[in-house]
């Protein structure tokens, strides 16, 4: 996968210039940088005891992995009540869906919107994008770099914002516990959609985005 | 991040240290695969989960949804919730609510659906017999269900509007009771054995041809082996008021079937003590209306005779008693003319058709114990009895109601009849009732009075008293002469007699004060009074002479001869 030149004599041909085309290293947690010694063995910040590595290591495989968990995690958290609404008029459980219906039917179109599009479009954007960004690194695209680093971008912003259910569940659930009169508990649906924000986190924190531009680097090497 | 690293990378990198090795290697990539392994497997379990937390769905019509509330009504079992009320809809013809519930996902839950499981909705229920459901008044009605022991699946019920007296899972047996009417009873009246309350009314329907009604009853186990062959119900409802030789006694089983009533059943008398088998559920018995009706045996062999009867029969309905020296023996059956009146038949008579049962006499030919065994043949036992002088008689049972019965008896004097066999029924004779033959004498008498002189005796009498009053009258004019002659007479006498007592009077005190004054009046009056005692003394032995010897007087004294 990590097919960046090692050569010292190709940062001469390139026309940008990284860090791994020029022979260096990064800390990974004090941004120190190194002189790449030869060879691949395991390296180590001598300043703060960081590892120091050119690229986030197995990063696609991690990232794949944690995108297929939080894929398998969607399908429950969509389907399975996320709230038990328990009142004197009985007991309502609300899935995502179900309560985006009766936001909308309720008249309150926008809200509604607002909730389709943080708990549905976006948890589903980001497995989409993901998969796509994974995809064409592991293809070795060359095809626009650019917008998909905006894309990754747009990726991390906007990824813990999909927590926003959950917080409102969390604050109801500890709020609303009238004895006898009206409770709400978190459903099953709510763990399945909190861990499917929480590990599509995590793929895109394993996601590298240099490697959108290593295809790009070694293509400026070869010209 | 990386641009940065990148663009300030791009001078000095000769003279940068290097890194040191790093020791420990990264941990491996295959624990990274665990975390989709595991999502997966969270996923499937979460979903498997969902799916298996919906328990069998049951739909359940009523007849209306009083009380019923989707996604609250609770099912319950014995208090325990199973199940909860989904939706409620009119049914496509709108003539009842089905409500759908699913039952909690439990082992066993979807065999609580089979085809005798019973449905109702428990709501709060204040009857005679006691208070039902007062929780429902505050948690809302819930739907109640007897589970029932069918093995036969079955996922749509149609509710009860009652609740269920007894629960299927009650030890005892249920028996069925055939009665004409309902009397007081209602689902839930008690049932009484030796007054130990045993068990429940738990339904009641009128049979398929209406002329009875069906009661279901549940006698709870262990008492369910009271019930044998021999055992009689009777309807306990109320108060049973006995006026006998011992006085009033007022019996009633308890005060809960007075209000409610109820049902008792006992073991026939007599029968020997070894255990009889007990009754198959839902075995049916007789209703009596009373103790005394239940008890009655059997009556299995009855024969029909008709009563000829010239007085009126009023008084006499159909279901009177046949009675033979206060024994009942029968009942009337059939009321009618006998026949049209014809010339030779000019006075039409009454055909009463009465219904004897030969078993409850021994005379007409039963053994006791024997209910069950054919009585001897009618013509040989009845002929010698009517000869001797058995009749039938119309009496009056009751004086203030006037309500007759008909008395079969012996009455030696009788003029001579027989039994017509040849008529079917036989024509059994009688006798003019005993109040017909209290009219007869009554009607001879007022003959004879009115054979009586009546009108010369009155003429005799009126003569008499006119010379009484002629009589009275002389009497009266008597009365009136003497107050018109004699009175004034009698006035002047009275005047002298007064003026002579006056007189009278005046010549006392005279001779008081004389006597008073110790004169010479008084000394002489002594003197005379002694010379008087002297005299009355010689007239005394002269006396006593004379009577002693009377003869001296013509003679002189005895002693004088001497």
């Amino acid at each position: 996968m990590l097919t960046a030149p090692e050569a010292p004599d190709a940062r001469l041909a390139t026309k940008t210039p990284t860090a791994l085309s020029l022979g260096l290293r990064s800390c990974g947690a004090c941004r120190a940088v190194y002189r790449a010694p030869p060879g691949d063995t395991p390296l180590a910040c001598p300043r703060c005891g960081a590892a120091v590595r050119p690229r986030k290591p197995d990063s696609v495989q991690r990232s794949w992995a944690y995108l297929l968990a939080a894929t398998a995690l969607y399908v429950p958290a969509n389907l399975l009540p996320v709230m038990e609404t328990r009142s004197l008029l009985g007991v309502q459980s609300d899935t995502i869906f179900s309560g985006i219906v009766y936001l909308w039917l309720d008249g309150s179109w926008p809200l509604a919107l607002l909730v389709f599009v943080a708990s549905i479009v976006v948890p589903l954007s980001k497995l989409v994008i993901l998969s796509y960004l994974l995809i064409s690194v592991q293809r070795q695209s060359r095809w626009n770099p650019k917008r998909r680093t905006a894309l990754y971008h747009a990726l991390e912003i906007v990824g813990r914002w999909s927590m926003l259910d959950i917080f409102v569940v969390t604050l109801l659930a500890a709020l609303v516990h009238i004895r006898g009169l009206a409770s709400i508990e978190p459903g099953p649906g709510a763990a399945a959609f909190g861990a499917v924000v929480a590990l599509t986190m995590m793929a895109t924190h394993s996601f590298d985005p240099r490697l959108i531009w290593d295809p790009v680097s070694a293509e400026e090497a070869r010209a | 991040m990386s641009a940065g690293d990148e663009s300030g990378a791009s001078s000095g990198a000769p003279g940068l240290p290097a890194p040191r090795v790093k020791q420990r290697a990264h941990f491996s990539l295959w624990v990274v695969w665990l975390v989709p392994v595991i999502a997966v497997v969270i996923g499937l379990w979460l979903g498997v989960k969902s799916v298996l937390a919906h328990g069998p769905t049951v739909v359940i019509h009523f007849r209306n949804a009083e009380g019923l509330e989707a996604g609250k009504t609770k099912i319950r079992y014995k208090a325990v919730d199973i199940g909860v009320v989904k939706t409620i809809a009119l049914t496509p013809d709108r003539k009842s609510v089905a409500v759908t519930a699913e039952l909690n996902n439990q082992p066993g839950a979807r065999e609580m659906l089979v085809s005798d499981t019973k449905f109702w909705v428990v709501r709060p229920q204040v009857t005679a017999g006691g208070i039902s459901g007062l929780g429902t008044l505050l948690s809302g009605a819930y739907i109640g269900v007897d589970i029932g022991r069918s093995t036969e699946l079955q996922d749509s019920f149609d509710g009860l509007e009652v609740p269920p007296v007894v629960t299927g899972d009650l030890p005892g047996r249920s028996f069925k009771l055939r009665s004409p009417n309902l009397g007081s009873l209602d689902v839930g009246s008690p049932i009484y054995y030796r007054r130990v309350p045993v068990g429940q009314v738990i339904s009641y329907d009128l049979a398929p041809n209406g002329k009875q009604v069906v009661f279901g009853i549940f006698i709870n186990a262990p008492y369910d082996r009271f019930v044998t062959a021999r055992s009689r119900f009777w309807q306990a409802s109320g108060i049973d008021i006995a006026v006998n030789a011992d006085g009033v006694r007022v019996t009633t089983e308890s005060l809960a079937s007075l209000v409610t009533g109820g049902i008792a059943f006992e073991e026939l008398p007599g029968g020997d003590d070894a255990p009889l088998p007990e009754m198959p559920a839902n075995a049916e018995f007789m209703l009596g209306g009373d103790r005394a009706l239940a008890m009655k045996q059997p009556d299995r062999f009855s024969f029909d005779y008709t009563l000829l009867f010239s007085s009126s029969v009023r008084g006499l309905s159909i279901g009177a008693p046949v009675d033979f020296r206060g024994l009942s023996i029968g009942e009337v059956t059939d009321i009618q003319l006998a026949s049209q009146a014809s010339p030779d038949n000019p006075v039409p008579q009454i055909a009463v058709t009465m219904r004897v049962y030969p078993r409850r006499l021994p005379t007409l030919g039963a053994r006791p114990g024997a209910a069950n065994e054919a009585p001897p043949d009618q013509v040989a036992t009845l002929n010698p009895m009517v000869q001797r002088g058995f009749r039938a008689q119309l009496r009056n049972g009751n004086l203030l109601t006037g309500q007759l019965y008909v008395a079969l008896d012996f009455f030696p004097r009788a003029p001579e009849a027989r039994i017509d066999w040849a008529k079917s029924p036989a024509v059994f004779p009688t006798l003019p009732g005993s109040l017909e033959g209290l009219q007869d004498t009554l009607t001879s008498i007022a003959d004879k009075l009115d054979r009586l002189p009546l009108e010369d005796l009155a003429k005799d009498l009126r003569q008499t008293l006119a010379s009484v009053n002629q009589l009275v009258r002389r009497a009266d004019g008597l009365v009136q002469q003497v107050g018109t002659d004699v009175t004034p007479q009698a006035v002047s006498v009275l005047a002298q007699a007064r003026k002579t007592l006056d007189a009278l009077n005046s010549s006392l005190q005279n001779l008081d004060q004389n006597l008073d004054a110790k004169g010479p009046l008084q000394s002489q009056a002594l003197k005379t009074m002694t010379d008087l005692s002297t005299a009355a003394r010689s007239l005394r032995v002269l006396a006593d002479t004379l009577e002693q010897h009377p003869e001296s007087l013509l003679r002189g004294k005895p002693g004088d001869k001497k």
